[in-house]
């Protein structure tokens, strides 16, 4: 017990100054341990505040879109390419372009507006025990003779072109088939010279097979002619106009944080057949 | 004042007694705090899970023309989503899918496989990316018309569910 005593006297006498060493220890240890808790909840506000940011800037993007569709709707973006810009959406600036399509599955459709309405297409559609029976109408609505070069059919999802079903007056030839069932088909004819030739004012068909389910709308699919007029050159003509939209958002800092483009059909209806997001 | 010479048995057992008290309510201090600083880690690793995964499929979905939650069943993969688009323009085919790995395992990786094809179905780019790797279970659902994701993920004893609701934007 003595030999205890005196150890621990020799421990405890001459304590003065020992507060010093042991409070910069303990910071020590405080610093040490804070640096990383700190850091750690820094991170997860920072990925919070990042998935945040992306949503938004997501739905400003949409509305932009919207925003757009209505403008074209409207009749607004009748002088292409449209370009606007939409100011605090979500607290973002969302640039809009309306721009024309003259490109669909790599195939040029060319420009739209070249004596547009010369050409008049029309379409019909019958199921029948899992297979559609398409007819495209053409018709010569200008005064001179037209000479067909091209078709171009992009269809809904889900119908698949039945081999050897071409016929009609402008070609039996069978299209290329671009793309597969499950992303839409586009069927191609490039026809050979010498093109067929419509009159002033008749009308001529051309029918093909699509195999599918039944409650597919085929007669949705859209159509676009290229032709040919002695007087007047290159007419293009489709049943619906096609657009594309870019809906670019930047934060306050200018930097782009997201990017959507749309691909739309203008008929009767607006039907949009393309979304893409932050696609590079 | 009593002179002291040295200390006595009594004043080393007190101080033995509250150092003991002292360092016990330190000692359970501690652990609660690390505890629950690995509560916190599984959380936030499950949230952020969850996160990335609802992230990344709700923005897949509003480009999708087609959306299959069936294993195809010609691929080694095992896909549990497969989402189809195309570019109108240029007619490539984008493929995009969810395949789970360590499928036997009560927790699961999610891999994102994401492969471009050309108009003429000759691929032109492929990626692989690791999504998650706490996910206990994810179900793709049509109930009406929109769609929804719910999604869980682990870790320790932390899970957390979410739910995502999604239209698809293409007609």
């Amino acid at each position: 017990m003595e030999t205890v005593k005196r150890y621990l006297s020799r421990i405890f006498k001459d304590e003065a100054g020992q507060a010093l060493p042991i409070v910069l220890a303990m910071l020590t240890l405080g610093s040490l341990m804070i640096v990383p808790t700190l850091d750690y909840t820094a991170t997860n506000t920072k990925i919070v505040k990042m998935y945040e940011k992306k949503f938004e800037s997501y739905y400003a993007a949409e509305a932009g879109i919207e925003d757009a569709l209505w403008r074209i709707n409207a009749g607004q973006a009748e002088t292409l390419p449209y370009n606007y810009e939409l100011t605090d959406i979500n607290g973002m600036m969302v640039d809009i372009s309306i721009e024309e399509v003259t490109e669909i599955a790599g195939v040029e459709i060319g420009e739209e507006g070249v004596h547009e309405g010369w050409l008049k297409i029309s379409k019909t559609a019958t199921y029948d025990d899992g297979i559609y029976n398409f007819v495209l109408s053409i018709k010569n609505n200008g005064g001179g003779n037209m000479k067909i070069e091209k078709l171009l059919i992009d269809c809904p999802t889900n119908l698949a072109y039945i081999e050897g079903s071409t016929s009609g007056n402008i070609t039996f030839d069978e299209p290329v088939v671009i793309g597969t069932a499950d992303m839409g088909i586009t069927l191609h004819w490039d026809l050979p010279s010498p093109f067929f030739n419509i009159g002033p004012g008749a009308t001529e068909n051309q029918a093909f097979q699509f195999a599918g389910p039944p409650d597919i709308d085929a007669v949705a699919a859209h159509s676009v002619v290229k032709a040919s007029r002695e007087d007047v050159g290159t007419v293009w003509d489709a049943d619906s106009k096609p657009y594309s939209i870019t809906a670019q958002v930047t934060d306050n800092e200018d930097k782009i944080i997201t990017i959507i483009t749309a691909g739309i059909w203008k008929g009767a209806n607006i039907e949009i057949s393309c979304w893409q997001v932050n696609q590079q | 004042m009593i002179k002291e010479n040295g200390y006595s048995v009594l004043s080393l057992v007190v101080v033995i007694a509250i150092s003991s008290v002292i360092a016990l309510g330190a000692g359970m201090t501690t652990g609660q705090i690390l505890e629950q600083s690995r509560l916190n880690e599984d959380y936030a690793t499950v949230v952020r899970q969850a996160q990335n995964f609802g992230f990344n499929v709700s923005q897949d979905m509003v480009m999708a023309r087609t959306v299959s939650t069936t294993d195809n069943i010609v691929t080694p993969d095992v896909e549990f989503i497969t989402i189809i688009w195309k570019d109108w323009e240029n007619g490539y085919k984008h493929d995009v899918r969810y395949i789970w790995l360590d499928s036997v395992d009560s927790l699961k990786k999610v891999i994102k496989k994401h492969t471009i094809y050309d108009e003429n179905g000759l691929t032109i780019d492929s990626s692989n990316s690791l999504l998650a790797d706490n996910i206990y279970s994810a179900n793709l659902t049509q109930p009406n018309d929109a769609w929804r994701l719910t999604v869980e993920a682990r870790s320790g004893e932390k899970s957390v569910i979410r739910e995502y609701e999604v239209n698809k934007r293409v007609d």
